[in-house]
Parts: C-alpha cells; sequence; structure tokens
C-alpha cells in the first residue's frame, strides 16, 4: 500500500532545490468525495420513492415523506448535488491541467466549494417541507436561487480566470464544453427564476399561463443540453483520451459538433409542449431542432467510441474503460431515442407516460453516472496520490451491478410506459375509454417492481464504490500535482 | 409605395447565413493546413500523464 502512496514531499522533489506551483487540487478532492456522498443520498431518496409507488403506505402519512415533496428532492439531488459536484471537480481538475495554470482564486474556489453545498443541504431542508415553487428542476425557493446565483459567478470567474491565465495557446475542447454549460447555465437559471418575493419562503414567478410553461421547458430542456450533455461531454473529452492513451480520434469533429450541439439545444424545449395551448408552430420548431440535435449528438458518441476503438483488448482488465463504453453507448441511445419521442405522433403515444423515466434514467444512469463513475476512478487515486483504485475487483463488481440495473430500469420503463400509451388511448366502437386509469396503474405494478430492482442495484454499486473510495484514500497524505510546463509546439 | 416588410423574407436569409456560417465553420475546421495543429491540440490530456511516469516515487 504505502509503496503506492506518493511522498508529500514529490512535488517539491521533482522540481529540485526550486519550489515550484502546484495544482489547487484540495478544492478538487473536496468536491470528488461529495459526488460519491451525495450520489448514494440522492440515488437512494430515488429508490426510495420507487418503493413508495409501490407500496404507498410507505409514506407514513407523514407530509416530509410523501412522493410529491422527495421527488424534487431526488431529482435535485442527483443532477445538482451528485452531478454539479462531478462537474465542479471535473472541470476544476481539467482546466488546470489542460491549460497548465492553477485555478485562478483559491478563496473563490473554496466559495464555491462551501456555497454549493450550502445550496444542496438548504434543498434538502426546504423540499420535504414542501417550500417550493412548483417548477420543475427549478423548485428551490427565491432566497436559494440568489445563493446560486452568486456561487455560479463565481464558478465562472474561477474557470475563466484561469483560462486567461493559461500558458497554452489553445484552449482544449473540455474546456470550450465546460465553458458553454458554465455560462448557459447561468442565463438559464437567472432568466427561469424571475420571481416577486412575498415573504421568505414564498414567491411568485413572473410569467404566466403559457409563456411561464415555454420559459419554463426552455429552461428544463437546456438544464438537460447544457448541464447533464455539453458539461458531461467536456468531461468525456479528457476522461477518454487519458484512459485510452491515445489523443481524441477527431479534433477537428469535436470543434464542428461543438458549435451544432450548442446552437440546436436552445431551441428544442417545446418538445415538452406537444398538444398543449402552445401555438403549433412552436411545438414543430421543437420537433424539428429535436430531430436535428441527433446529428451533433452523435459527433460526440462516435467521437468518444472511435477513440476507444484502439484499446477494446484492454476491456477484460480495465473497469473504467468499460464504463466509458457503456457511458457512450447509453448516450448515444438516449440521443437517439430523444429526437424520437419529440416527433408529435411518438409523443402522443409517449408522454406522460413511465417510457419518459426510462428515457431520462437511460441518460441520466447511463451516460451521465457512468462518465462520472469512470472520471472519478481515474481522478481520484490520482488526486491522493495513489496510482490506481484500492480494488480494481470491486470497481468490475460496481460496473456489472449497476450495468444490469440500468438494464432492468430502462427494459421495465419502456415496457409501462407503451402499455400505459395504449390502455389510456384505447376507445370502445361507442368512443368510451376502454380502461380506466386505474386498471392501467394496476397493470404497472410488476414493472415498478422490476425498476425498483435495478435502482436498488445501481444503488449498491455506489455503496461498492463508496467502500473502494474510502479504502484508496484512507491511509493517504493528499498530494497537489504541480504545475507542468507545456510541452514544446504549444 | 412603400415596401412591404417581408418577415419570411427576413428568416428566408437568416436560415442561409446560419447554414453558410456552418458550412464556413466546417470548411475551417477540415482545412489541411489546421491538421497538424489540432494534432498538437488533441495530446493536450495526454501530456501530465507522460510527466507523472517521470516523478519520482
Amino acid at each position: 500500500m504505502s509503496a503506492n502512496v506518493l511522498p508529500a514531499s514529490a512535488a517539491l522533489a521533482y522540481a529540485g532545490s526550486e519550489v515550484r506551483a502546484t495544482y489547487n487540487d484540495k478544492v478538487v478532492r473536496q468536491f470528488a468525495i461529495m459526488t460519491v456522498v451525495w450520489g448514494i443520498v440522492g440515488m437512494a431518496v430515488g429508490v426510495f420513492i420507487a418503493a413508495q409507488l409501490l407500496w404507498p403506505a410507505l409514506n407514513f402519512d407523514i407530509p416530509w415523506l410523501t412522493y410529491s415533496r422527495l421527488r424534487p428532492l431526488h431529482t435535485n439531488a442527483v443532477i445538482f448535488a451528485f452531478g454539479g459536484c462531478a462537474l465542479f471537480a471535473s472541470s476544476y481538475y481539467i482546466v488546470q491541467r489542460t491549460c497548465h495554470a492553477r485555478l485562478f482564486s483559491d478563496r473563490l474556489a473554496a466559495f464555491t466549494f462551501w456555497g454549493w453545498q450550502a445550496v444542496i443541504v438548504l434543498a434538502a431542508i426546504t423540499l420535504p417541507m414542501g417550500i417550493t415553487q412548483s417548477k420543475e428542476y427549478a423548485e428551490l425557493e427565491w432566497p436559494i436561487d440568489l445563493l446560486i446565483a452568486v456561487v455560479w459567478v463565481a464558478y465562472g470567474v474561477v474557470f475563466f480566470g484561469t483560462i486567461v491565465q493559461r500558458k497554452v495557446k489553445h484552449i482544449y475542447v473540455a474546456n470550450w464544453f465546460f465553458a458553454a454549460y458554465i455560462i448557459t447555465i447561468a442565463v438559464l437559471h437567472i432568466v427561469n427564476n424571475v420571481a416577486i418575493p412575498v415573504s421568505p419562503t414564498k414567491s411568485y414567478i413572473v410569467y404566466s399561463g403559457v409563456v411561464d410553461a415555454m420559459v419554463q421547458w426552455w429552461y428544463g430542456h437546456n438544464a438537460v443540453g447544457f448541464f447533464l450533455t455539453a458539461g458531461f461531454l467536456g468531461m468525456m473529452y479528457y476522461v477518454v483520451p487519458k484512459q485510452a492513451g491515445k489523443p481524441i480520434y477527431s479534433y477537428r469533429l469535436s470543434i464542428v459538433h461543438f458549435w451544432a450541439l450548442i446552437s440546436i439545444y436552445m431551441w428544442a424545449g417545446p418538445h415538452h409542449l406537444h398538444y398543449t395551448s402552445l401555438p403549433d408552430w412552436a411545438q414543430s420548431l421543437g420537433m424539428v431542432f429535436s430531430l436535428i440535435l441527433l446529428a451533433p449528438s452523435w459527433g460526440g458518441m462516435i467521437n468518444g467510441l472511435m477513440t476507444l476503438s484502439g484499446v477494446w483488448h484492454r476491456l477484460r482488465t480495465d473497469p473504467i474503460l468499460k464504463f466509458l463504453v457503456v457511458s457512450l453507448s447509453f448516450y448515444g441511445m438516449a440521443t437517439f431515442e430523444g429526437p424520437l419521442m419529440s416527433i408529435k405522433t411518438v409523443n402522443a403515444l409517449s408522454h406522460y407516460t413511465d417510457w419518459t423515466i426510462g428515457h431520462v434514467h437511460a441518460g441520466a444512469l447511463g451516460w451521465v453516472a457512468f462518465i462520472t463513475i469512470a472520471a472519478m476512478y481515474q481522478m481520484i487515486p490520482r488526486l491522493f496520490g495513489k496510482q490506481q483504485m484500492y480494488s480494481v475487483k470491486l470497481m468490475d463488481a460496481h460496473f456489472w451491478i449497476a450495468t444490469v440495473g440500468i438494464v432492468l430500469y430502462v427494459t421495465s420503463m419502456w415496457i409501462a410506459g407503451v402499455m400505459q400509451g395504449l390502455m389510456w388511448r384505447a376507445v370502445n366502437s361507442d368512443g368510451t375509454l376502454t380502461y380506466t386509469f386505474v386498471e392501467a396503474l394496476k397493470a404497472t405494478y410488476p414493472y415498478y417492481g422490476i425498476r425498483l430492482l435495478g435502482g436498488l442495484m445501481f444503488l449498491a454499486g455506489m455503496l461498492i464504490m463508496a467502500y473502494n473510495v474510502w479504502r484508496t484514500v484512507r491511509d493517504t497524505q493528499p498530494v497537489d500535482a504541480p504545475v507542468l510546463a507545456p510541452a514544446i509546439g504549444h | 409605395m412603400s415596401i412591404e416588410f417581408n418577415m419570411g423574407l427576413v428568416r428566408g436569409l437568416l436560415t442561409l447565413i446560419l447554414f453558410l456560417a456552418f458550412m464556413t465553420l466546417w470548411a475551417w475546421a477540415w482545412n489541411k493546413h489546421r491538421k497538424p495543429e489540432f494534432d498538437r491540440m488533441a495530446r493536450l490530456p495526454l501530456e501530465d500523464q507522460e510527466r507523472i511516469e517521470e516523478r519520482p516515487r
């Protein structure tokens, strides 16, 4: 064990007598560890509410434990706590190493960590209390929204400040994706949360009616497009070449698909409002842009998979590569399914059913969580001065239990969703509905059971990861890596 | 006679401009002269790895 630990003086020894600058890896370590912690919390809440759908008595008639309050807690925890900490950790890690510069400000970086944790804790307190704006993925009330805005601006200053101080001429493509994600999330968050406060725990959004719905889903879909896609593509563009040990398959493809992706995602939001009072032309516009999105999305997937294509022989021995291959495959599947579901006639069947839940989790578990897990398994040993994780076998076990869990989750929700859609729209010859809502719900029961099992398996994988991470870092002396001089030619 | 403001024409021109902008970006990115530069840039994530192996343990 101890042979793997980098001596505390390594950074100095490497540079000889000269004292060299180091990367700010403290904030990266903090966010990386909290990624695992919040992942477990958020997914545990998800498993609990999945069980509630099967056994409604599990809310114990306690208001704080009702599905309506815990569901937003689950989504906020997995997206903004788990996904958010993962993006903070990886963007800070990657921007320093690809710019050959230390983070712009240690104090501001520390502020983003503690500020973001405060947001998460406040969400965990207020959402079960029923304090909410009732906007999906934007439930948090105005004082927390203000804190998010301040933390996010600080994040932007740290990130772009580091870019400005870079020692290489070029800005690596991963940083373009991170930059787009940071700027866009700031705009989305601020515009969608413009509200008139009436008390510390209650506000009214300034938009009303269909305008409110359109602003909400412009926000909602771009939260998917920029938080859960562009941000994690930034992660992918570093983790994949690094793990494969070779440069990205096509750098020019990465440039073209970056600009195409960010220009087109902006317009896809209306597909969340098919067959509503949103003007028909806006619905069609959302559908057309969603269909076009397939091209830039698959540009990213192809670039990642082609980079990995030279290292298939290492799949047997390297679980991180397995996570990456499955992650990119799910990214490809989910970004094919999304355009499909945005077609109005398909949406007439799929909307409001569990197919949507299956689609979201194919993306969230298959793509976002898997690329995050791969990134953490790659970064955490390096951040704590180790060659690799404590146990490769446990990483392998994590991979298999999580993969089977996702497959169970997604397939059960596909079947349940298509079945619900068909039952809801079935009519008798006299025009009356063939099935009541409760009949469709009853038919869904077995699939809720399979979904719960899938979710439990995914959570079990995260617990294995937590044990593995704890064993990896517990006897280490964290070492900040030295800032390296750029190679000749940059 | 005043010229009627034609929104359809504006939309058509905007679509054309954006399409040309995309094609220009494509041509720029696929320009042979950029290949060596892009190849160097693509190595950026690999550089700290190579150096870490040189570090004393």
